[in-house]
C-alpha cells in the first residue's frame, strides 16, 4: 500500500519571481513553502517525494560531505542523471558548496555497453571532472568509465553518505560563477559544454517564468524528459523551483515504455505545463486506446510546449483530436524555439493560441530563400511552425550569407544577443569564438525567417543531426564510417533529409572504387551496423564512386554541397533507384 | 517455465515477430523474420523506442525485469533468452 501523497500544487507562498542572486537563493525561498517534486516509478505509482524544504536540508548535508574531500573551489561533480532525487540532491548540494554539476547521460540503448561507458568518460575527460557520482543501476558503467581518470571519489550515494561532513561556512557559487555545465552540444568525439553562468541561468529562468510561461501559483508542471538534456533540466527542475512549484517526474525509459503514464499523472494530478518534441506526442498518440480518452481529464493542460527539433505540425493534430474528449485543447499546444547556448529558451509562440502553420512556396524558398505565403493546397506548399516572439531580453537579426540584415520572410542565418547568451564553452576558446563574436553575438547555426517580431526556423543547425529529440554529429557517423573496410578518410558525407513522414532521416554518402556487388553490399552493412550500435539510429547509405564528393576550394568536404547533389540524384533517378536502405534487404 | 535457452529464443523470436508485424507495419523490419540467432542491433536496426516497447513486452510476458547492465550487452535474440533465464531464476 502507497501511503505517499504528492506534495500540493497551490504554494502557501505568495509566488516570488525575482533575479535572484544565485540558484541556492532561489531553493531558500521555495523551500519556505510545501511544494516540491515528485517521482513516479514504472507502473505510474508514487515512488519518492522530495519538498524543497527536504532538497534544502538534504543538499547542505551533501555539501559538507562533497567539501571534506578536500576539493578545490569550482571543481566539477559529474552526476549521471537518471531520473532520481539522488540526482536534485547532489546538482544542490554543489551550488551550496561552490562545486559544478555537470549532467551526464544515463540513456543506455540495447547492445551499447562500451559506446556509453566511452561517452560518459570522455565528458569527465573534458571538463577534468573531480568527483562523479551515479545511481545504483549505473554503478558498473561509472566504475568503467572513470577507470585511470584522476578523480577524488566516484561512488553511489550510499558511498556518499559515508563521508564525513566538513564543518565549513558555505559560500555558494557568485552570479558571475557558473551554476552548471550543459553537455548538449557538440559531437562525442569533442564534447564541448556551455558553462550557463548563476547570471545567464537566473536571467532565463526569470524570463520563461514570467513571460514565456506566465506562471502563477494554480500551475504544476509534468515531465519525462531527461535531466541531462537541457529542457529536462531547465524547464523541468529550474523553472519550477524559481515559481515554487510542484512537479511530477516519469523517467524517459519509463515513457518510452509506457507512454500513456505520461498523461495519466497529467490527468490524476491536474498538470498544468509539460513538454515534449513532436516525437512524445506521436508516440502518445499511437499508444493511445479509446478506453484511455474517457478516463482521462487534461483540462487544466494549459501549455503543451513543443521544441527540441523541427517541428511538424501533423502528428501534433492528430495528438490533439484523439484527446479532445479528455478535455484537450489544442490551442495549449506553445511552439519553442530555444538552445543550451542561450540556457534554454530564446522563444514562444503566444500562450493559449496553439500552433500557427506559416504555409510559403518551398520552390521560392529553395531558390532565392524568400518565404512568400502561398495555398497550403499547392503542391510546392511546405508548412512551417511560427515560435513566436523572442523573449524580451533578446536581439536578434537574421543575415545572408555576406552577414547583411535581411527583411521579413527571408531565410538566413540566425544571430542572437543578451543577457542570456552564454559566456562560452567551458575551456574551449576555438569553439567558443567560432560561435560568438567578441559584441555579443551569438550564430546559432539555425535558419529562419522573420514575420515582424516573430521568428520561423525552417532548419535547424546545420552541423547537427536531430532524430528522436537526440542530437547527433555528422563528424561523429563520419568518424564511424572511415573505420570501415574500403572506406578512405575523408570519402565520407554525413548529413540528414526530411523523409516522407516528415521526419529526419540521417544518410551518408559514402565514396568507394569498390565494383563488386556483394563487397558493396558488405560496405553498406558494415557501416549500418556501426552507426546503429553507437547511436541506436538507422542511417541511409549511398555509396558514390571515388572522388566524386564536392569539396570546398580549400579541399574540405561540403556537407551542404553532398546534401543538394544526393536530393538531385534522388529526384532524378527516384528514391529507390539511389538509395540502399539496408533494413529493406529481405534475408537470402 | 521451461528454461532451456533454445525454447525461450524461440519464444521471443515468436513475440519479437509478432511485435513488429503488429506495430510497425510500416517499418521496414516490419516483415523480417526473426530466429534465434537474430542480430537485434544489426540485422533489425530497432531503434531506442521499438527496443524498449518490445522489452516490454518481454518483461510482461515472462515477469521479469531486465536491468540497464543486461540490456546494454543483449545483441542478439539468444542473449536475450539467457538474460531472461537468469531473471526469471532471481
Amino acid at each position: 500500500m502507497n501511503h505517499m501523497k504528492p506534495t500540493p500544487a497551490n504554494t502557501s507562498l505568495s509566488v516570488k519571481i525575482t533575479p535572484y542572486t544565485n540558484l541556492v537563493d532561489a531553493l531558500e525561498y521555495a523551500a519556505q513553502g510545501d511544494t516540491g517534486f515528485n517521482f513516479y516509478d514504472g507502473r505510474g505509482h508514487l515512488s519518492a517525494v522530495l519538498p524543497y524544504s527536504e532538497l534544502r536540508d538534504e543538499a547542505k548535508v551533501i555539501a559538507r560531505k562533497l567539501l571534506s574531500l578536500g576539493c578545490e573551489r569550482g571543481a566539477r561533480v559529474g552526476i549521471i542523471a537518471e531520473t532520481e532525487p539522488m540526482f536534485h540532491r547532489f546538482f544542490f548540494a554543489c551550488q551550496y558548496a561552490g562545486l559544478i554539476p555537470i549532467a551526464l547521460p544515463a540513456g543506455i540503448q540495447l547492445g551499447a555497453h562500451g559506446a556509453y561507458v566511452s561517452q560518459v568518460r570522455r565528458m569527465l575527460k573534458s571538463c577534468s571532472a573531480s568527483i562523479v557520482v551515479a545511481p545504483e543501476t549505473h554503478a558498473n558503467f561509472m566504475t568503467e568509465a572513470v577507470q585511470g581518470l584522476d578523480l577524488l571519489m566516484a561512488g553511489t550515494q550510499q558511498d556518499y553518505d559515508a563521508l564525513p561532513e566538513a564543518d565549513v561556512e558555505f559560500v555558494p557559487l557568485g552570479a558571475d560563477d557558473p551554476a552548471y555545465l550543459q553537455y548538449t552540444s557538440g559531437s562525442t568525439s569533442f564534447p564541448r559544454g556551455v558553462e550557463v553562468t548563476q547570471k545567464t541561468v537566473l536571467n532565463n529562468l526569470m524570463e520563461i517564468a514570467r513571460y514565456g510561461l506566465k506562471l502563477d501559483s494554480n500551475d504544476r508542471f509534468v515531465s519525462w524528459l531527461p535531466f541531462y538534456h537541457d529542457m529536462g533540466l531547465v524547464g523541468f527542475v529550474l523553472v519550477p523551483l524559481i515559481g515554487q512549484l510542484s512537479v511530477d517526474y516519469l523517467g524517459s525509459r519509463t515513457f518510452a515504455m509506457r507512454p500513456r503514464l505520461w498523461l495519466k499523472i497529467l490527468s490524476d494530478n491536474g498538470g498544468t505545463i509539460s513538454s515534449a518534441p513532436t516525437f512524445g506526442y506521436a508516440l502518445c498518440a499511437k499508444r493511445l486506446r479509446p478506453s484511455d480518452v474517457e478516463n482521462y481529464d487534461l483540462s487544466n493542460w494549459r501549455a503543451a510546449c513543443v521544441g527540441a527539433e523541427r517541428i511538424n505540425p501533423e502528428p501534433l493534430k492528430l495528438f490533439a483530436d484523439i484527446l479532445k474528449p479528455s478535455g484537450f485543447d489544442e490551442r495549449a499546444f506553445v511552439a519553442c524555439y530555444g538552445m543550451a547556448e542561450c540556457v534554454l529558451a530564446t522563444s514562444f509562440a503566444p500562450l493559449g493560441e496553439g500552433l500557427n502553420v506559416d504555409v510559403v512556396d518551398r520552390k521560392l524558398m529553395a531558390i532565392t530563400g524568400e518565404a512568400r505565403p502561398t495555398d497550403s493546397d499547392s503542391v510546392s506548399a511546405s508548412s512551417y511552425v511560427d515560435c513566436g516572439k523572442l523573449l524580451p531580453g533578446f536581439e536578434f537579426s537574421i543575415l545572408d550569407d555576406d552577414g547583411n540584415e535581411l527583411e521579413d520572410r527571408h531565410c538566413g542565418h540566425i544571430h542572437l544577443k543578451g543577457p542570456s547568451v552564454m559566456r562560452g564553452y567551458y575551456k574551449d576558446e576555438e569553439s567558443t569564438r567560432k560561435v560568438l563574436s567578441l559584441d555579443g553575438w551569438l550564430n546559432t547555426g539555425d535558419i529562419g525567417y522573420r514575420i515582424g517580431q516573430h521568428v520561423v526556423i525552417t532548419s535547424r543547425s546545420k552541423d547537427v543531426i536531430i532524430i528522436k529529440g537526440r542530437n547527433i554529429w555528422p563528424y561523429d557517423l563520419e568518424v564511424l564510417a572511415e573505420k570501415t573496410c574500403g572506406v578512405k578518410h575523408g570519402g565520407v558525407a554525413a548529413f540528414s533529409v526530411t523523409d516522407e513522414r516528415q521526419e529526419e532521416q540521417a544518410v551518408m554518402v559514402v565514396e568507394t572504387r569498390e565494383k563488386d556487388t556483394d563487397k558493396r553490399q558488405h560496405i553498406v552493412e558494415d557501416i549500418s551496423r556501426s552507426i546503429h550500435a553507437y547511436f541506436g539510429i538507422n542511417a541511409l547509405i549511398d555509396l558514390t564512386p571515388r572522388g566524386t564528393l564536392p569539396r570546398t576550394s580549400s579541399g574540405k568536404l561540403s556537407r551542404t554541397q553532398s546534401k543538394q547533389d544526393f536530393l538531385a540524384r534522388k529526384t532524378l533517378q527516384g528514391v529507390e533507384e539511389s538509395m540502399t536502405r539496408v533494413a529493406n534487404k529481405q534475408p537470402a | 517455465m521451461n528454461n532451456s535457452t533454445d525454447v525461450v529464443s524461440e519464444k521471443l523470436a515468436e513475440i519479437l515477430t509478432e511485435y513488429l508485424k503488429t506495430n510497425w507495419a510500416n517499418s521496414p523490419s516490419s516483415n523480417r523474420t526473426v530466429t534465434a540467432t537474430t542480430n537485434m542491433v544489426t540485422e533489425l536496426q530497432l531503434d531506442s523506442f521499438q527496443v524498449m516497447e518490445f522489452m516490454l513486452e518481454v518483461e510482461d510476458h515472462y515477469d521479469v525485469a531486465i536491468d540497464l547492465d543486461s540490456l546494454s550487452n543483449i545483441q542478439s535474440i539468444t542473449d536475450l533468452a539467457g538474460v531472461v533465464i537468469t531473471a526469471h531464476q532471481d
